[in-house]
C-alpha cells in the first residue's frame, strides 16, 4: 500500500515532528499521572495555599493548597480523554451518516446535509453550553455536547469524498462484477477517504480540547474535585494579583496540547498528500 | 442585481422561520415540561403548575409558537423569568456593550489579518513569511480566554494601564472604551491568526494568475500590482471567513465577557442558560440565528460587489 | 538602426541538482521597424528569452549577459527603471487571452492604466484614448467596451484588448509570444493580420515567437531558430526557409505535412526528443538526433558558420545541407 514511504515522509516533516513531540509530552503526562504524581492533586492544605514554586511544589500551590503540578498532570487525562472520545463519537457517527447519505442519495442525503448545514449555523460554543446546561454539567455531558458538534463535520467530508469516489470508473467495474454496496463501501470508499479523515480528526481533536477547556472554564465541564485545566484557569483569575503564575500553567498546558495536535495534523496532511503542501 | 437580492431575501426569511421552529421544538416541546426544566427537578408541584399557567403551557404547541412569533415581530419578547423585566429591554441594555465590543474586535481582526496575510504572501518563502506562519500557528493554539487573562496580567496587574474587568457604563463617556480594549484584543487574536492564513493563501493563489503577469508587463511595480490587481481578487475567500468569524464573535463574547465581567449579551445568555430562564434563552438564540443569516446575506451581496462575474448569477 | 542588442544572454535556474540552463547562449539584434521571428519546439528557451527582455523572468531565474537598449544593460538595470520601460518602450502580449485580463476591472480601466501610469494622463483623457485604441485594433463597438468586463468578451476580442494595452504607449518594440495559438482558427488569421498591419503603420519592431512555421514565414523579415537554449540558425526569413542550413531547421521543415506526398507515406518526425535542460550533452546539443552527426560534433561546440550574408548556422556540417 502507499503507506510504506509514509513513515519516512512524516519523519522528514518538521511540523509533524514538533507536533509529535508536543503531543507526546502531553500523552506521557497523562499516562504518567496514572502511576505517579508528586502529591495528590486533590489534597487540600489551606495553610500552605498560594505558595510560589519550590522544591516541594514544582509549580506552587493553588488557593486550596493543592499541588499545581499534580493537578496539571492529572488534568491532562481529562483533556485528552474528553477530546479523544468526543472526536471518536464525531468520526464514527459522522462517517456512518456520510456514507449513508452518499449511498442512498435522494431525500436521505438532502436531509442529512441540511441538518449538517443547520448545525454549522449555530456557534458551537453556544450549543455546547445549551446542551450541558439542559442536561447538567459534568464530564460525560461535555463529551456528548462536543461530540455532537463533530458529527456534521465528518458527515460532510465523508459524503463529499464518497460521492467523488463512487463516481469513478473502478466502482462501476466492481458493481459489474456483482459486488454489493456494503462491500464496495468497505473495500473501496473507506481506504480512500482515510487520509482526509485522519487529518481532520487530528485537527478536531485539538478543537475538542479547546472546547472542553472553554466549557470547564465556564463551570460546565468536569466538576470538582477532578482537576481540569479550564477550571483551574477560572479559579486562578480571582488571585491574579497575588499568584499570577497560577494562571500561566493551565493555559500553557492547553496551548501545548492544542499546538502539538495542530502541527501533527498539518504534518500528516503534507505527508499524506504532498500536492497539498504547495502553497501553504 | 435586484432579483439576486430579492431571492436571497426570500431564503433569509425562510431560514429564520426554520430556525425559530427548531429552537421552539428543542426548548419547549422536546424536554417535555419546560416549566419543570426551568424550576429544576425537585421543585414544588404547585410552583410548577403556577409557572405552567403563567407561561401558557396548557395551550397547544402550535398556538404558543404563533403567539411567540407574533410577539417577536411586534417587538414584544416577553418578560424574563429571572429578572422580571422585559426581555427586549434586557437585550437592548446588553447590546450597547456587546455591539461596540464586536465591532472593535472585528476591525482589529481585519486590520491585523489583512496586513500580515498580504505581507507574508508578498515575502513568500523568506524569513518574513515563516515568521508570520509561526506566529499564526501559535495564535490559533492559544485559548482566547487564556490570552485574555494574560493580557490582564500584563496591562492591568503589571502595568496598570487598563482595567482588569467591569464596565462603567457609557454615561461615563469615552473612558468606558478603555474597558473594551483588552476584551476586543482577546477576541481578535485567534481570529486574526486564522484570517491571516486564509488571506495569505488567497493572495498566493491569485499571484499565480496570468493577469498578474499582464499587470507587471504593463510596467506596474510589484507593490502596485499587489494593491490594484491582486487584493480585490483575493477577497472572496477572505470575506467568506470574515463573515463566519463575525457570526462566531458572539459565541466568543460568551466566554470573554465572563472573563472581564462585562454586562453584555454573551454574559446574559450564559446566565440565562445557567438559571434556566428559557424565555430569554429562546429569544436570544433566535436573534443570534437571525444575525448569522443577516451576515450571510450581506456577505453574498458583497461577493457580487467584488466579482462582477457573480452579478449575472443563476 | 539597432534598437536592441542581445549579447550572450543566458538564463539559469538554481536547483538542488545544480543550475539548470534555460537559455544557454543567445545573441541577436532587433532593428527599428523590423519583424523578427523566433521559432523552436516547446522548451527551447524562446519564451524565457522574451521574458528576459522584459525583465519578467520567474522568481529564482538568474539572467547573465547583456541586453543593450538605449545605452543601458537591461540585465543589470534596477527594477524601478525597468518598470518605466515595460509597457512603455517595450511591450509584450502573451498566449492566453482568456486569463490575461483581470476579471474584476473593466476593459476601459485596464487599457487606461498604462496611459495613466506612463503618460500621466487624467482619467477622462485616458478613456478617450482607450476608445481610439480599441478602434485601432478593429474592435466592434469600442465605446461600449469600456464599461464591460473581460468575461463578457470572446477570446479574439480579449486578444484585441491585449494588443490595445500593449500599443497604448506606442512602444518601440512589441514582443508577441504565440499570440494566436490559443485562438480559434478563423480568428487566428484576423489577429495576425491586425498585428502585422499595426506594426507597419506605427513603425514598431516586432518579435514574434511561434512554433508555427507558416505564421513566421508570412510576416517576419528575419528568423531565429532555437534549440535547447541556443540559436542554431539565424538569417533573413526567405533565405533561411529556402536554404535550411542547420539539420534541425531541415528537420522542422521535413516534418511539415506535404500535400504533394504520396498518400499513406509516413510523416517525417525528427527522431528522439528534446533533451531535458539538465541533461544537454556536451558538444552539439542536437547531436543525438542529427542525421549528419559525426564524432567531431560531440567533442566540441560547433562553430557559428556564415552561410550567407547575415545568415549563420551553428553546425559543422552545413556543407552537407546545401
Amino acid at each position: 500500500m502507499k503507506h510504506d514511504g509514509l513513515i519516512m515522509r512524516c519523519l522528514k516533516q518538521r511540523n509533524f515532528m514538533i507536533g509529535l513531540a508536543l503531543t507526546g509530552i502531553v500523552l506521557l503526562a497523562a499516562i504518567l499521572s496514572y502511576f505517579w504524581t508528586p502529591h495528590s492533586p486533590t489534597r487540600i492544605n489551606v495553610p500552605g495555599r498560594l505558595a510560589p514554586p519550590s522544591d516541594i511544589h514544582w509549580f506552587g500551590t493553588d488557593h486550596f493548597g493543592r499541588d499545581v503540578f499534580s493537578m496539571i498532570l492529572v488534568g491532562s487525562r481529562n483533556s485528552i480523554g474528553v477530546g479523544l472520545i468526543a472526536v471518536s463519537i464525531g468520526v464514527i457517527t459522522g462517517v456512518a451518516l456520510g456514507l449513508l447519505a452518499s449511498a442512498k442519495r435522494g431525500w436521505v442525503e438532502d436531509l442529512i446535509m441540511r441538518m449538517a448545514d443547520f448545525t454549522f449555523a449555530f456557534p458551537a460554543i453556544l450549543s455546547a453550553i445549551l446542551i450541558t446546561a439542559i442536561l447538567g454539567p459534568g464530564t460525560f455531558n461535555s463529551i456528548l455536547a462536543i461530540g455532537i458538534f463533530n458529527i456534521p463535520v465528518f458527515a460532510r467530508i465523508t459524503r463529499g469524498a464518497a460521492n467523488a469516489i463512487l463516481a469513478r470508473d473502478f466502482i462501476l467495474a466492481a458493481r459489474a462484477a456483482g459486488k454489493g454496496r456494503i462491500r464496495i463501501t468497505l473495500e473501496h470508499v473507506l481506504p480512500n477517504i482515510s487520509n482526509v479523515l485522519i487529518v481532520q480528526a487530528t485537527i478536531n481533536f485539538a478543537l475538542a480540547i479547546l472546547a472542553e477547556a472553554g466549557l470547564s472554564y465556564l463551570g460546565l465541564g468536569t466538576q470538582p474535585p477532578d482537576p481540569s485545566w479550564g477550571r483551574m484557569l477560572n479559579e486562578s483569575q480571582t488571585f491574579l494579583f497575588r499568584a499570577p503564575m497560577l494562571a500561566i500553567y493551565p493555559g500553557a498546558a492547553i496551548m501545548i496540547a492544542v499546538l502539538g495536535l495542530n502541527l501533527l495534523g498539518d504534518g500528516l496532511r503534507d505527508a499524506l498528500d504532498p500536492r497539498l503542501a504547495r502553497s501553504r | 442585481m435586484i432579483s439576486f437580492a430579492l431571492r436571497r431575501l426570500a431564503t433569509f426569511i425562510a431560514t429564520l422561520l426554520a430556525t425559530s421552529l427548531v429552537v421552539f421544538l428543542v426548548l419547549e416541546v422536546l424536554p417535555g415540561d419546560p416549566a419543570l426544566l426551568m424550576l429544576g427537578i425537585d421543585a414544588q408541584p404547585d410552583a410548577v403548575a403556577a409557572l405552567r399557567a403563567k407561561l401558557g403551557l396548557d395551550k397547544p404547541a402550535v398556538e404558543r409558537y404563533l403567539v411567540w412569533m407574533a410577539g417577536m415581530i411586534r417587538g414584544d419578547l416577553g418578560v424574563s423569568h429571572t429578572y422580571g423585566t422585559s426581555v427586549a429591554e434586557l437585550i437592548g441594555e446588553r447590546l450597547v456593550v456587546t455591539l461596540p465590543l464586536a465591532l472593535i474586535a472585528m476591525t482589529l481582526t481585519t486590520i491585523i489579518a489583512l496586513t500580515l496575510g498580504v505581507f507574508a504572501a508578498s515575502k513568500h518563502n523568506t524569513v518574513g513569511d515563516y515568521g508570520v506562519m509561526v506566529a499564526t500557528q501559535l495564535g490559533i493554539a492559544i485559548p482566547n480566554f487564556w490570552f485574555a487573562i494574560l493580557l490582564v496580567l500584563l496591562f492591568a496587574v503589571a502595568l496598570g494601564w487598563l482595567p482588569a474587568g467591569g464596565f462603567p457604563g457609557w454615561d461615563q463617556g469615552p473612558i468606558a472604551l478603555k474597558s473594551l480594549i483588552l476584551p476586543a484584543f482577546a477576541l481578535a487574536l485567534v481570529q486574526a491568526a486564522i484570517l491571516a492564513r486564509v488571506t495569505r493563501s488567497a493572495v498566493l493563489e491569485v499571484l499565480r494568475e496570468d493577469f498578474v503577469r499582464t499587470a507587471r508587463a504593463k510596467g506596474l511595480t510589484r507593490t502596485q500590482t499587489l494593491w490594484r490587481h491582486v487584493l480585490r481578487n483575493s477577497l472572496i475567500p477572505v470575506i467568506t471567513i470574515m463573515g463566519l468569524q463575525f457570526s462566531n464573535l458572539l459565541a466568543g463574547t460568551i466566554i470573554i465577557e465572563n472573563v472581564f465581567y462585562l454586562p453584555g449579551l454573551g454574559r446574559l445568555i450564559f446566565q440565562s442558560i445557567n438559571q434556566r430562564d428559557l424565555i430569554v434563552v429562546k429569544d436570544v438564540v433566535v436573534l443570534l440565528a437571525a444575525k448569522v443569516v443577516v451576515i450571510n446575506f450581506i456577505v453574498d451581496l458583497l461577493y457580487a460587489v467584488i466579482d462582477p462575474r457573480l452579478r449575472t448569477a443563476r | 538602426m539597432t534598437l536592441l542588442a542581445v549579447d550572450k544572454l543566458a538564463v539559469h535556474m538554481p536547483s538542488h541538482r545544480g543550475p539548470i540552463p534555460l537559455v544557454r547562449e543567445v545573441s541577436f539584434a532587433i532593428e527599428k521597424g523590423e519583424t523578427l521571428g523566433i521559432v523552436g519546439e516547446s522548451g527551447c528557451g524562446k519564451t524565457m528569452t522574451a521574458l528576459a527582455l522584459m525583465g519578467l523572468l520567474p522568481d529564482g531565474a538568474v539572467p547573465s549577459g547583456e541586453i543593450r537598449f538605449e545605452g543601458e544593460n537591461l540585465v543589470t538595470l534596477p527594477e524601478d527603471q525597468l518598470c518605466k520601460l515595460r509597457g512603455n518602450r517595450i511591450a509584450m502580449i502573451f498566449q492566453e487571452p482568456m486569463s490575461a485580463l483581470n476579471p474584476v476591472h473593466t476593459i476601459g480601466n485596464q487599457i487606461a492604466e498604462s496611459l495613466i501610469l506612463h503618460r500621466g494622463l487624467y482619467e477622462t483623457d485616458a478613456m478617450a484614448e482607450a476608445v481610439r485604441l480599441l478602434e485601432l485594433v478593429r474592435m466592434p463597438e469600442p465605446k461600449a467596451r469600456l464599461a464591460q468586463y473581460p468575461h463578457q468578451l470572446s477570446g479574439g476580442q480579449r486578444q484585441r484588448v491585449m494588443i490595445a494595452i500593449a500599443l497604448a504607449c506606442q512602444p518601440d518594440i512589441l514582443i508577441a509570444d504565440e499570440p494566436t495559438t490559443a485562438l480559434d482558427v478563423t480568428v487566428q488569421a484576423q489577429i495576425l493580420d491586425l498585428i502585422n498591419d499595426l506594426v507597419g503603420e506605427l513603425g514598431m519592431a516586432l518579435v514574434l515567437i511561434s512554433h508555427d512555421l507558416g505564421i513566421v514565414g508570412d510576416i517576419t523579415d528575419r528568423v531565429l531558430v532555437m534549440y535547447a537554449g541556443k540559436v542554431v540558425e539565424s538569417g533573413p526569413t526567405v533565405e533561411l526557409f529556402n536554404r535550411r542550413a542547420h539539420p534541425y531547421t531541415r528537420g522542422l521543415f521535413g516534418a511539415l505535412p506535404d500535400p504533394g506526398r504520396a498518400r499513406g507515406s509516413r510523416l517525417y518526425a525528427i527522431p528522439g526528443t528534446v533533451p531535458d535542460p539538465w541533461l544537454v550533452p556536451g558538444g552539439c546539443a542536437f547531436a543525438d538526433r542529427c542525421p549528419l552527426v559525426e564524432q567531431a560534433c560531440r567533442d566540441a561546440v560547433p562553430p557559428n558558420v556564415e552561410v550567407g550574408p547575415t545568415h549563420r548556422a551553428l553546425c559543422r556540417r552545413t556543407d552537407m545541407t546545401t
